[in-house]
This record gives structure tokens, C-alpha cells and sequence, in this order.
């Protein structure tokens, strides 16, 4: 049958009860305004918190430690192959903390579908030499245009360019800490002694502001080439690669198998940072349950006012069924009543949720840690929306299905008898 | 014997000559200082802390040690090779 | 005689309330093409009970009923809203009406429902019938503002919109005073005369009665003259 004249029936109903069904739908709206504006916000700060941590940090990491080799000399000569040998002051293979023929594996990354990007990196230790007192330090040798591509390294220079790192000779972006306890400005010059008691002068080009403190009190950044300088290292000298992969959660696969190909250590990212994707996932899954919990209860408001207007409508759908409508009609008429409630309710809740959300994303939020952001980070994702829209219709097909199955039943004899 | 690092450096040379060199290769050798024949060892977990082994129904034995690593400890007198011992429970 | 247009064959029934009370006892008879006929006798003889299972609402009886000469019999409820919708109007003691609706829409309701006619033509229908029914001053009113006579009225109405093969009333005008009983009773003679509308009254208004073509008369749920 037409749903024309179903529809047409269903909005006189709801008209002729307006305060009623306003408060149903009110009840939606505002369940659906909370749930955008809770996923919104808890996904706004789990992208923060990510791009806090996770986005820094490589998928795999491909890096040499320092340690004793486990295959030792000893145990391949044929005299000593099946004794137990003792092995005393074990050294480790110091000279090697690069990694071997990086060339060529920064080559055959950057080959493999997989990677998305790469970025070589040296890590130096060193002393900044303040007067008299050396403060210790660690100057990463980094690619600033891979590192801002991969790690957003830019969105953390806080002061000065990046890529003066790249264009300036013997220059040096410091950790804000770090800059702080040497005083030192932009365009100054830093003093720097290695291990090796060698002693470099740097140029300040800015300051870099991770949003952790120790790391901003001991670390700086240089350029790969000024870092390979410092350590009287050939151009080849790399101790560390990361890689981003397309697809992060092949990443602890990719680690095994780099570890193999390449003869390195590898660390992934799902071993080191296990608990961040428990924190994201709780996040969620308690804004999914605030939400939908919301959600049932206006279901059960819906249920509420469909039953009593059912009651009250009683005579009518009587009269309805009498003059020639069948019990699917009325189903469906009481069907429509619910589903307008839950559609016009949860698009009403869809704008609220989207306001509020845009109010939250207004509201200052400065702190030290996080000196890219200034409010409150807010997650407008589509998919959001769509799941509010679909649970809105859900939650108030379901809460209309009873009372329309029952006013469905309703025997006309019954009602027009009983007068 | 340099002092300071405590270590020795050692010279050495190819027995035969590999084909290629390439630039920063590095060398890995262990010293042999002495060898032992038909010596007692058994894994280092069995052993207790204070130099001794459990055997059979909580009987305790101590015993001497010599050489020993993470893994292995080998026992100079105490134990012989026919004796049933037990890793301690932790 | 004309065509049968309602035939009911040895109808009987029991209600359950709670030892089992027959209500209705081997009621059979016929009404033709054009016929206006009451139905009278004491109250509580099971005339409204009768007038249910005619009009297919209440299908829990024995015994067998056609309508336009089919059987009624295991057909499905949406079939019998079908049936209700296209052949039978029906008319109540007290003036059921939609009060979400205008007047004119509860005329049309049942028009849209059998979608016979465009809803252009659906409204034509309905302010003529309005008009037959000399209301037609009221069609923009909501139902509840209506009086008692004129409620009844638009029910007479709302069953002419589908050109009905039969109208069934149970005691129209026994809710109303001498005057507009008069009125609804006049109604009904004009559409027995003038447009050969088959018509079943039930009534206990024996003047009425007397003013139809046949009279059927019930006690204790049987026909005992008709
Ligand atoms: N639902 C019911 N349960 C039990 N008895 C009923 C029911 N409906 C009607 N009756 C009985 O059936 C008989 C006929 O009722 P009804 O058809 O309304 O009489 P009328 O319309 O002729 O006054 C009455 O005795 C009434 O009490
Ligand atoms: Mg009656």
C-alpha cells in the first residue's frame, strides 16, 4: 500500500500529540548530541594523544646494539665446536654500532611497497660545554626533510626553521630545556665536546618542543652530515632507520623479517608501545557505551509515549481498522510514528552534536606538553555521524516495534463494543 | 698490558687472504687459556646460591665450583656424574 | 428480487464468559440488491453481535457468510480489511470519528486507503457526499468540534465514499434526540429511494423500523420473523 497515506496518518497522530512526542524526540536529540559530542572528543584526543606518541615514533626501527656477539669465534673452530667453553670478558663488537652497509639497506627500504617512507638517523653523545660545566646531551644526525615528512619533526620546532638544519652549515636545533639551561638564542653558538674529546662550535637555528620535559632538557638535532663530523664517521654512518609502513599493523611481521634480511636488531611499534592502543581502544569503547546507553534510554522514552498513545488512540485505530485498514497498516502507521521520532530527533541531535562539538573545539587548551595545539582537539569524523543516524533509526525501530505489533492486534470489536 | 683499559693489543694476520676488504671491518677472536678434559658440569638454575644441590628427598649437598657462565657451572668436587639432582622450585 | 448482495447461512455464536452462552443461534437469511432492512428486537438478543460478523470484524463464529456472493470463510484479515474497505460501510450507535482529522479527511480516509480514485477525485466524492448530507459548511472542521448530529452524519459520509455494496448501521440514531434522528432516518430513505443503496439497520426505534422495506426480527439470537 501506499506509504503516502501511512505517513500522512502517522503525522496527524504525532501532531495531535506534539508535547508528547516533542519530549521523545527531545530525548533523542539529546542522546545523539552527546554521543557525536563524546566520540568526537574522545577520538579528538586519542588522534592527540597518537600524534603525541605514535606518530613520532617509526613503525619498525632497524638499529645495532651494543652487545656481545652470541656467536663466538671459539664455538666455529673445529677443536673447541663440541666442548663447553667458558668465555670470560666478552667483548662487545663496539666498533660496529652502525649499521652495516647502510647504503644499501636505505635503498632496498625505500624499494619495498610496504614502507611509505624512511628516515636514517645518529645518535651522538656529547657535552655542552657551559663555562665550566659540561652539561650532558645527545645530538641526533637526522634527515629534516624525512623526519618532518614521518614524524611531524616541523610541528615541534617551536622557533627558527627546520630546514636551516639542512642549509646551514654546523648548525643545531636545541631542546627547549636544553636551550634554556645554556642560554642560548637563536643565531648564537654552542660549544660542544665528544667523547673523543673533540671539540665542535654549533649554530643555534631554533628550538624543537616535544611536549616531554626530559627530553627537551637533553636532546638537540643536527643535521646527518654535521652529526657524521662531529664523530669523525664516514658519510655512510648511520646507527639507527626508521620506517613508516603503509599499513601499521604489519609492522611486527616487517620487523621480524628486516631483522633477518638485514642482519639488525628491529623493534616494532606494537611491541613498544602496547598500552597506547589499550588506552585508544578504552577511550572508544567507553564513548560507544555512554552513547548507546544514552541512545536505550531514549528508546525506552520512545516506548513510553508509543504505548500511551497507543491507549489513547485506541478508538481510532478501531475506526481505522473498521473502515478498511489491515493490522499491517496500523503496524506500519505506529512504525512511521517511531521512526519520524528517532529521524527528526537524532538529525536535530546531529546539529546539537556538531555545535557542541565546535564549541569544545573553541575552548583554549594550553599547556607546555603540547605546543602545537590551542583547544581542545575534536574528531569530526563521518563515521561518527553515521553511526549516531543508523543508531538513532535502530534504537527507535526497535522501541516502536512493540506498541505497533500491539496496536497491529487490537480487535475493533473490542473497542466499539466496549462504549 | 695497557693499565688503564686493562686490555692487550693483539697483531694478527690472513692465514689466507679473503678475496675483498671492505673499508671498517672488524675482527672477533677469543683466547684460549686452558682446556679441560672430562669435566663435571650441570646447568646454572640447579645450582643454589650458597654452592649447594638438591638430590633426592630434600637432601642438601654442598659442593665446589669452578668455572662458571649464565648458563653452566662446573662442579670440581661433590657430585659425580651418576648423581640424580633436582632444580630447586622458585 | 435483485442479486444477493449479503447472505449469511446458519451463523451461530458462543461466547466464553465464563460458561459457554450461545449468542447467536442458526441465523440465516438474505438481503438483496437495493433492499433496506432493520433488525430489530429486545436488547441483548445479539443484534450488535450479528452486525459485527456481517461486516467481517468478528470472525470467531460458525456457519457461513457471503458478501457480493463470495465466501467469507479462512480468508485473511488483510483480504477482510480489503472487503470492509471496498464493499462494506459501517456506521456506529456512538459517531466514531478520527479526531486528529478534518472532516473532510475522515470522509476521504477510506478513498486514500482503497486508492480507487486519484486524490484529486477522492476530495470531489467527499464534498459532494458532504453536500448530499447538507454539511458540507463543516468540511474544514476537525471532528471534535462537530455536534452529535452532524458527527453521525459524516459517518454516513465516510461509509458512502467507497460506493458500498451495503451499509450497515447499529442504531445510528440512538444516541441522538427526536430531530436529528429524524434527520439520519431521512437520510437513509433518500439513499434507499433515490440511489438504491442496500441498507441493514439494526434499531430498536420501532417507528423507524416500520418505514423500511423488511423488518427482521431477533429473540434470544434466532430470527423469529422477517
Ligand atoms: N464479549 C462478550 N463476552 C460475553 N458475552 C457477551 C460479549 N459481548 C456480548 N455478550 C453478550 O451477548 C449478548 C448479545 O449482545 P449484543 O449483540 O450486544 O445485543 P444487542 O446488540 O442486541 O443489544 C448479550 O447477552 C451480551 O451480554
Ligand atoms: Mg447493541
Amino acid at each position: 500500500m501506499k506509504s503516502h497515506l501511512i505517513i500522512r496518518i502517522a503525522k496527524s497522530l504525532l501532531l495531535a500529540r506534539w508535547r508528547q512526542t516533542l519530549v521523545a524526540a527531545v530525548g533523542v536529540t539529546f542522546s545523539i548530541a552527546m554521543f557525536i559530542t563524546l566520540l568526537g572528543f574522545m577520538n579528538g584526543l586519542n588522534k592527540l594523544l597518537d600524534g603525541l606518541i605514535i606518530n613520532r615514533i617509526a613503525h619498525v626501527r632497524l638499529f645495532k646494539e651494543i652487545k656481545p656477539n652470541a656467536h663466538q669465534p671459539i664455538n666455529s673452530s673445529d677443536r673447541f665446536k663440541h666442548s663447553y667453553n667458558f668465555i670470560r670478558t666478552v667483548k662487545s663488537e663496539s666498533s660496529r654500532q652502525a649499521i652495516y652497509n647502510s647504503g644499501a639497506v636505505l635503498r632496498a627500504l625505500k624499494k619495498d611497497d610496504r614502507v611509505s617512507g624512511v628516515a636514517p638517523r645518529i645518535t651522538a653523545q656529547v657535552f655542552f660545554n657551559d663555562g665550566v660545566v659540561d652539561i650532558t646531551g645527545v645530538i641526533n644526525g637526522i634527515d629534516v626533510e624525512a623526519e618532518s615528512h614521518l614524524f611531524h619533526f616541523n610541528e615541534y620546532v617551536t622557533a627558527g626553521k627546520p630546514i636551516d638544519l639542512k642549509h646551514v652549515s654546523s648548525s643545531i636545533i636545541l631542546g627547549k630545556g636544553l636551550a634554556a639551561k645554556l642560554l642560548a638564542n637563536i643565531g648564537d653558538v654552542v660549544q660542544v665536546t665528544t667523547a673523543q674529546q673533540e671539540r665542535f662550535s654549533l649554530k643555534v637555528v631554533g628550538y624543537f618542543q616535544s611536549g616531554l620535559q626530559e627530553v627537551d632538557k637533553t636532546q638537540s638535532f643536527a643535521s646527518l652530515a654535521t652529526t657524521q663530523k662531529i664523530l669523525a664517521r664516514p658519510s655512510d654512518y648511520i646507527t639507527d632507520i626508521q620506517v613508516k609502513l603503509n599499513d601499521l599493523s604489519l609492522a611486527p611481521g616487517v620487523a621480524r623479517e628486516y631483522a633477518k634480511l638485514f642482519d639488525t636488531e628491529t623493534e616494532d611499534i606494537q611491541t613498544a608501545n602496547a598500552q597506547f592502543e589499550t588506552g585508544s581502544f578504552i577511550r572508544s569503547l567507553i564513548s560507544y557505551s555512554v552513547g548507546i546507553t544514552l541512545l536505550i534510554v531514549a528508546g525506552f522514552g520512545i516506548y513510553n509515549i508509543l504505548n500511551m498513545m497507543i491507549y489513547e488512540k485506541m478508538d481510532s485505530i478501531a475506526i481505522l481498522k473498521a473502515t478498511g485498514f489491515s493490522g499491517f497498516d496500523v503496524n506500519r502507521i505506529f512504525i512511521a510514528i517511531a521512526l519520524s521520532i528517532g529521524f527528526f530527533g537524532g538529525i536535530v541531535g546531529l546539529l546539537f552534536g556538531f555545535l557542541l562539538s565546535s564549541i569544545i573545539d573553541q575552548i583554549p587548551f594550553n599547556t607546555a606538553a603540547l605546543p602545537t595545539i590551542k583547544t581542545y582537539p575534536i574528531d569530526y569524523n563521518p563515521v561518527f555521524y553515521l553511526i549516531a543516524t543508523t543508531f538513532s533509526l535502530v534504537t527507535t525501530y526497535l522501541a516502536g516495534w512493540a506498541p505497533a505489533r500491539k496496536a497491529s492486534k487490537i480487535d475493533p470489536v473490542v473497542i466499539i463494543r466496549g462504549k | 698490558m695497557n693499565e688503564q683499559t686493562r686490555s692487550f693489543t693483539v697483531k694478527a694476520a690472513f692465514i689466507a687472504k679473503p678475496e675483498t676488504l671492505y673499508p671498517g671491518l672488524s675482527v672477533e677472536a677469543n683466547i684460549v687459556i686452558q682446556s679441560k678434559e672430562m669435566a663435571l658440569t650441570i646447568p646454572r638454575s640447579y645450582l643454589l646460591p650458597d654452592s649447594t644441590v638438591h638430590l633426592s628427598k630434600g637432601v642438601i649437598r654442598k659442593v665446589k665450583v669452578g668455572l662458571a657462565d649464565y648458563q653452566k657451572v662446573e662442579i670440581l668436587d661433590g657430585l659425580n656424574k651418576d648423581d640424580v639432582i633436582y632444580k630447586p622450585v622458585q | 428480487m435483485g442479486e444477493n448482495v449479503l447472505q449469511a447461512k446458519g451463523i451461530c455464536k458462543s461466547f466464553h464468559d465464563p460458561v459457554r452462552i450461545m449468542v447467536l443461534k442458526d441465523v440465516t437469511f438474505s438481503i438483496s440488491k437495493g433492499e433496506f432492512v432493520s433488525v430489530i428486537g429486545k436488547s441483548g438478543c445479539g443484534k450488535s453481535t450479528l452486525l459485527y460478523i456481517l461486516s467481517t470484524m468478528d470472525t470467531d463464529y460458525k456457519g457461513e457468510l457471503f458478501i457480493d456472493q463470495e465466501n467469507m470463510l479462512g480468508r485473511s484479515e488483510k483480504q477482510l480489511a480489503r472487503i470492509r474497505n471496498e464493499k462494506i460501510g459501517f456506521v456506529f450507535q456512538f459517531h466514531y470519528l478520527l479526531n486528529e482529522f478534518t472532516v473532510l479527511e475522515n470522509v476521504m480516509l477510506p478513498g486514500l486507503k482503497l486508492a480507487r480514485w486519484p486524490e484529486a477525485e477522492v476530495k470531489l466524492r467527499a464534498l459532494e457526499k458532504l453536500r448530499m448530507l447538507d454539511i458540507q459548511a463543516l468540511s474544514g472542521k476537525m471532528a471534535n468540534q462537530l455536534s452529535g448530529g452532524e458527527k453521525q452524519r459524516v459517518a454516513i459520509a465516510r461509509a458512502l465514499i467507497n460506493d458500498p455494496i451495503i451499509i450497515m448501521c447499529d442504531e445510528p440514531t440512538g444516541n441522538l434526540d427526536k430531530a436529528n434522528g429524524l434527520t439520519v432516518f431521512n437520510i437513509f430513505k433518500l439513499l434507499a429511494q433515490e440511489q438504491h443503496q442496500t441498507l441493514l439497520v439494526v434499531t430498536h426505534d420501532q417507528e423507524f423500523a416500520k418505514n423500511t422495506h423488511r423488518i427482521i426480527e431477533m429473540d434470544d439470537g434466532r430470527i423469529v420473523r422477517q
